[in-house]
């Protein structure tokens, strides 16, 4: 019984095979029916089904088969020709052999459903027709018969099955078909002839899917195929693996000892082993046209349920993968060719109309690149019009309208990908039963592979999905963290980044907890592998730090990070083994290696680690660039002193302004001329009072005051105030009308209170009106220039105009530089004070007006930044620019501006 | 080694070898601090005494980590932690710790353990139902007793001690 059952498990891997390979044939039969190889070889493959199922007994299998036959001996024998009707009962009998097949694999017996007699009827009517030349239309409804005649019928075509000779034999054979005279001698060869093939139950089988090449070299190749184990290939492989550890140890001790013999006989070893690794992964290749194949005959039906014509092209079906892989691919295939036809190709009405041939055509194609395959699947179809998608997405709540808006058309293409997005409008038998593009895209991405998009309304989609060759061994880069080796696999991997301290600290801004780097103008999310790990930071320490640190970025999909690591080795080829059940869970992992010195090294899943991330990054990453925004829409970022006068009302001074900080008693405040002074390093300093000036709570009684003091005009001065709160370097924003009163800027919200920009300037001239003349010197001439500042800025602009105005010059502000070009032209000026960012028309365009326009180019100017860099300056110099000033820095600039007015004048004299 | 004799608690010239084996059942020991354990000899592949353990950050705290057991990776399991032994006094470092590769052939782990023993054949009707309490060990693991003079056996629940159990931790 055990022979048996081996033989049969045989038969049955044996048939799969082949009904495989029938379904495409069948197709490709359709397309060329006169060929007469392709007719031969499937009546070979249906004849061998059917000898089989005689010899277990298999009665219902036996028909089918035997029936089937007889039609394709007719089609052989060129009495009919194959159309529709006959593929469509020929497939239909396939369908039914392999759905006995499947019953027969279960359960070890034929099902007894009544459908597969009614089945053989059908299948025998309609072959009995065509016996008689007629070209039946299938499924006409036939009276029911016993089986007997049709065990007869089979016997006598079971000795068909002997030997390699086959073909030659079938051609004797057609003649005796239907010729009832040698049953009675063939009951014995029948009975003999499926014991010849148990002793090596191989050879057929291995030989049938070669079989649709030319007949003559088929004898040759059963000798070259066996079937083997799946399970022996892998442990080879695993063999294979530790043989490459041995060698690499062996060599090591071979170079150390420095024998020649040895050093020869371990470079022998070497490259056998080399090579034996190689093999033995070839073996678990495959063409990707083991799944190819399937596809005409899903084509073929899909097609024909959807009612289009469809033109099925395959390129590159040789192209090898791992079988692992193979199997996988499967389910994302039928999914986007079932998309394509479904929703890609129109109906042939459609087609023609807008110019196209009425079949449209849908491409699978696979090819290498650089170590990677490469499948696309490609129709001419109606494309993928990124507005409905929109739309779509929009109503299905994946996006919202606002979103949408913005979104390019790539971008848009990719949202299929989207969970719970589908773009049938209706839901067809086809498609739309809720798998999405979503389930493929993680099927491929779980494989490492990447799927893209292409499509152009009218012309067409294409659909390219990326694999990696195999998953047992891929190329992966060894990383150090924490002591401890990880492998990377290179397909996640863009790019390595070193950065020095300084450019660290300098580039890497942390927000909340997270940290990010400016990578080429992209905000790019850091992820310490030491702390996702939960390592220690033991390693390096202090020390580490000063060396800077080494970035990996990484691709997980759909966006890229950063992976700060210890150090970066090598990359190298790795073979992939899991994680025991202990340690599956952790998705930090994708599995483990062994590396060179034999010790374990663990995979980095890069999806794993960033879906672990993935919450708290998200947030912050959204901070991070709106930081990046503001900081570029307003690059205006101040230094700001906060400070109390009275509890709970906040002010802030530009910190650039402020000479010292210090505390005083109350005690050492002193009462001279009815103003209050302290004595402060020798000098005595007058003391302002805020609330004397602003309408503001009064400072409260106190112990001990704080005083900010300002260096101006060559004298000091000092607001008393309660509380020096903090200092900080924000970006602000300020408002300038909401507490618009004399000694005040503005306002703005710093760390959610609400605060008084105090003008200094001003203030100090309302405690003493001579202030800013008192320490001038000079003549007269510069107190009538007059002054154009273009300022974007309101409290800039208010901020020098006043100190200017105080200085005691004629001041008129423009707020661009567009506004100032009008104002100076008509309008003599002594000097222009510009700032630099400014809408419609920045202070380079500004100042290189002006200097290319002969009656203005004598006007001096002076730029005016909150930055000055080096590259600015060399760019204000080439526009004409005169003079570089910060612009907090009163001092300076009012000296720039003395300067440059008597350099003028010195010319005008001369 | 030497204790060999001094373990075996019964004397092969009592009965005929037949009857030794059917009565009895074989246990490789091995000893975590206090302790002594065993488990049925067929579960045990084989005992190799230190090999390199790669930690695993992020795993259960009772895995140690990996090993590389001739090109097949094995989860690295530390007996005292699986168990819930007091591991306050002085343990050996992880290093230090003997493999013993157990369970099933299709995925096998690493036992590590302080000192190997021998193999013991124990006479099945000593083997008793481990007692409510076995003070400083999981209950979980421990499938039976067995009392010898001078130390009790405890005999592992090779199933428990292989299975991954996410309750606990």
């Amino acid at each position: 019984m055990g022979m048996e059952e081996d033989i049969l498990k045989d038969f049955l891997a044996e048939s799969k095979e082949n009904l495989e390979l029938l379904d495409q044939q069948f197709v490709e039969l359709e397309q060329e029916p006169d060929n007469m190889e392709l007719i031969k070889s499937i009546f070979r493959t249906v004849h061998t089904i059917k000898g089989t199922a005689g010899f277990f007994g298999f009665t219902t299998l036996e028909g089918i088969a035997h029936f089937a036959e007889d039609i394709l001996s007719k089609l052989r024998d060129g009495v009919v020709t194959i159309n529709e009707d006959i593929a469509t009962m020929l497939l239909q009998s396939v369908d039914y052999i392999k759905a006995i097949l499947a019953s027969l694999e279960q359960t070890g017996k034929e099902p007894d459903d009544i459908e597969y007699l009614d089945f053989i009827v059908e299948l025998r009517n309609f072959a009995e027709k065509i016996a008689k030349g007629e070209t039946p239309k299938a499924t006409a409804p036939a009276e029911k018969k016993e089986e007997g005649p049709k065990e007869e019928e089979v016997a006598e075509e079971a000795p068909k099955e002997e030997g390699k000779e086959r073909s030659e034999q079938e051609k004797k054979e057609e003649g005796e078909q239907g010729a009832e005279e040698t049953k009675a001698q063939e009951t014995t060869p029948k009975a003999e002839e499926p014991k010849k093939e148990q002793p090596k139950p191989t050879k057929p089988a291995a030989s049938k899917p070669k079989k649709t090449g030319p007949p003559p070299t088929t004898a040759q190749l059963t000798e070259t195929h066996v079937r083997v184990d799946v399970h022996l290939l892998d442990k080879l492989m695993n063999l294979a693996g530790e043989l490459v550890l041995s060698r690499n140890r062996l060599s090591q001790i071979a170079n150390q000892l420095n024998d020649p013999d040895l050093l020869t006989a371990s470079q022998r070893l070497s490259l056998a082993v080399t090579e034996i690794q190689e093999q033995i992964m070839k073996t678990r290749m495959q063409p990707v046209g083991n799944v190819f194949n399937k596809f005409p005959r899903i084509v073929r039906d899909l097609s024909k349920s959807a009612q289009k014509q469809v033109q099925l092209k395959i390129e590159g079906a040789e192209t090898e993968l791992d079988r692992s892989i193979i199997e996988s691919i499967k389910d994302p295939l039928t999914h986007m060719v079932r998309n394509s036809i479904d929703h890609g190709i129109e109906p042939p009405d459609v087609r023609v109309q807008k110019g196209k041939p009425a079949a449209g055509t849908l491409v699978m194609r696979a090819y290498h690149e650089g170590g990677q395959v490469i499948i696309e699947i490609q129709d001419d179809g109606a494309g993928i019009d990124p507005e409905k998608i929109k739309q779509k997405a929009v109503e299905k709540g994946v996006i919202t309208p606002e979103q949408a808006e913005q979104l390019g058309n790539r971008d848009a293409l990719m949202l299929i990908f989207q969970p719970g997005f589908s773009t049938a409008e209706k839901v067809t038998n086809i498609s739309g039963r809720g798998v999405g593009m979503d389930v493929v895209k993680t099927n491929i991405e779980k494989l490492g592979g990447t799927v893209e998009l292409q499509s152009e309304v009218g012309r067409g989609t294409t659909v390219r999905i990326k694999i990696p060759l195999t998953l047992a061994i891929i190329p992966a880069l060894v990383v150090q963290c924490g002591g401890q080796r990880y492998c990377i696999p290179q397909v996640n991997l863009v790019e390595l980044v070193h950065l020095s301290k300084e450019e660290m600290e300098e580039d890497v801004q942390v927000i909340g907890h997270s940290e990010f780097y400016r990578l080429r103008g992209e905000i790019l999310p850091l992820v310490r592998l030491n702390k996702v790990l939960r390592l220690g930071s033991d390693d390096g320490g202090e020390e580490a730090k000063s060396a800077g640190i080494n970035i990996v970025v990484l691709n997980s999909g759909d966006r890229q990070f950063g992976l700060v690591v210890d150090a970066i080795h090598d990359s190298e080829e790795i073979v992939v083994k899991p994680l025991g059940k202990h340690l599956k869970h952790i998705h930090a992992f994708a599995g483990t290696t062994l590396m060179g010195d034999g010790r374990v090294a663990l995979i980095l899943d890069v999806v794993g680690l960033t879906s672990a991330l993935k919450l708290r990054g998200e947030e912050s990453l959204k901070q991070a660039q709106l930081l990046e925004e503001k900081a570029k829409m307003d690059e205006e970022r101040q230094f700001l002193l906060l400070f109390t006068v009275a509890p709970q009302e906040f002010f802030a001074i530009p910190l650039a302004l402020v000479n010292r900080l210090d505390k005083i008693n109350a005690t050492d405040i002193e009462y001279v001329g009815g103003r209050e002074v302290i004595q402060y390093r020798g000098h005595s300093i007058p003391v302002i009072r805020l609330e004397n000036y602003l309408s503001i709570s009064p400072l409260p009684e106190q112990d001990e005051y704080h005083l900010i003091i300002f260096h101006m005009n060559h004298q000091d001065v000092a607001f008393l105030v309660s509380q020096i709160e903090d200092s900080l370097d924000i970006a602000i924003d300020v408002d300038e009308t909401t507490f618009k009163q004399d000694g005040i800027l503005g306002s703005a919200i710093i760390k959610d209170k609400t605060t008084l920009f105090i003008d200094v300037y001003q203030i100090i001239q309302m405690f003493d009106p001579e202030f800013f003349e008192k320490g001038a010197e000079g003549g007269s001439l510069e107190h009538s220039a007059k002054i154009l500042l273009a300022e974007d800025s309101a409290f800039y602009r208010n901020l020098l105009s006043s100190y200017l105005i105080s200085a005691g010059y004629d001041v008129v502000t423009a707020e661009d530089g567009q506004k100032a070009w009008e104002i100076i032209k008509s309008e003599p000026f002594d000097i222009l004070i510009t700032d630099i960012e400014m809408p419609n028309m920045d202070g380079f365009e500004l100042a290189q007006k002006v200097k290319s326009d002969p009656a203005l180019k004598d006007i001096p100017i002076i730029a005016v930044t909150s930055l000055s860099g080096e590259e600015d300056r060399k760019r204000g110099k080439e526009a004409g620019i005169d003079e570089y000033q910060v612009k907090l820095n009163r001092e300076m600039v009012l000296e720039a501006i003395q300067g440059l007015l008597e350099a003028k004048n010195m010319e005008h004299a001369a | 080694m030497a204790e060999k004799n001094d373990n075996l608690p019964i004397k092969s010239d009592e009965r005929s070898l037949d009857v030794v084996r059917d009565l009895t059942a074989q246990f490789a020991t091995f000893y975590f601090g206090e302790h002594f354990f065993g488990l049925p000899i067929e579960d045990v592949i084989e005992i190799n005494r230190a090999l390199d353990i790669t930690p695993v950050p992020l795993a259960p705290e009772y895995v140690s980590g990996v090993v590389n057991l001739r090109g097949q990776i094995l989860t690295a399991i530390h007996l005292g932690k699986r168990i819930g032994l007091d591991l306050s006094g002085a343990t050996k470092p992880v290093e230090e710790l003997n493999n013993l590769i157990m369970g099933h052939r299709d995925e096998p782990i690493s036992l590590l353990v302080e000192r190997i023993g021998d193999v013991m054949a124990v006479p099945i009707d000593q083997i008793e139902a481990p007692p409510d309490l076995i003070e400083g060990v999981d209950k979980r693991y421990v499938k039976n007793v067995c009392k010898l003079p001078g130390e009790l056996l405890i005999i592992l629940d090779t199933e428990n001690l292989q299975a991954a159990s996410k309750k606990e931790d």
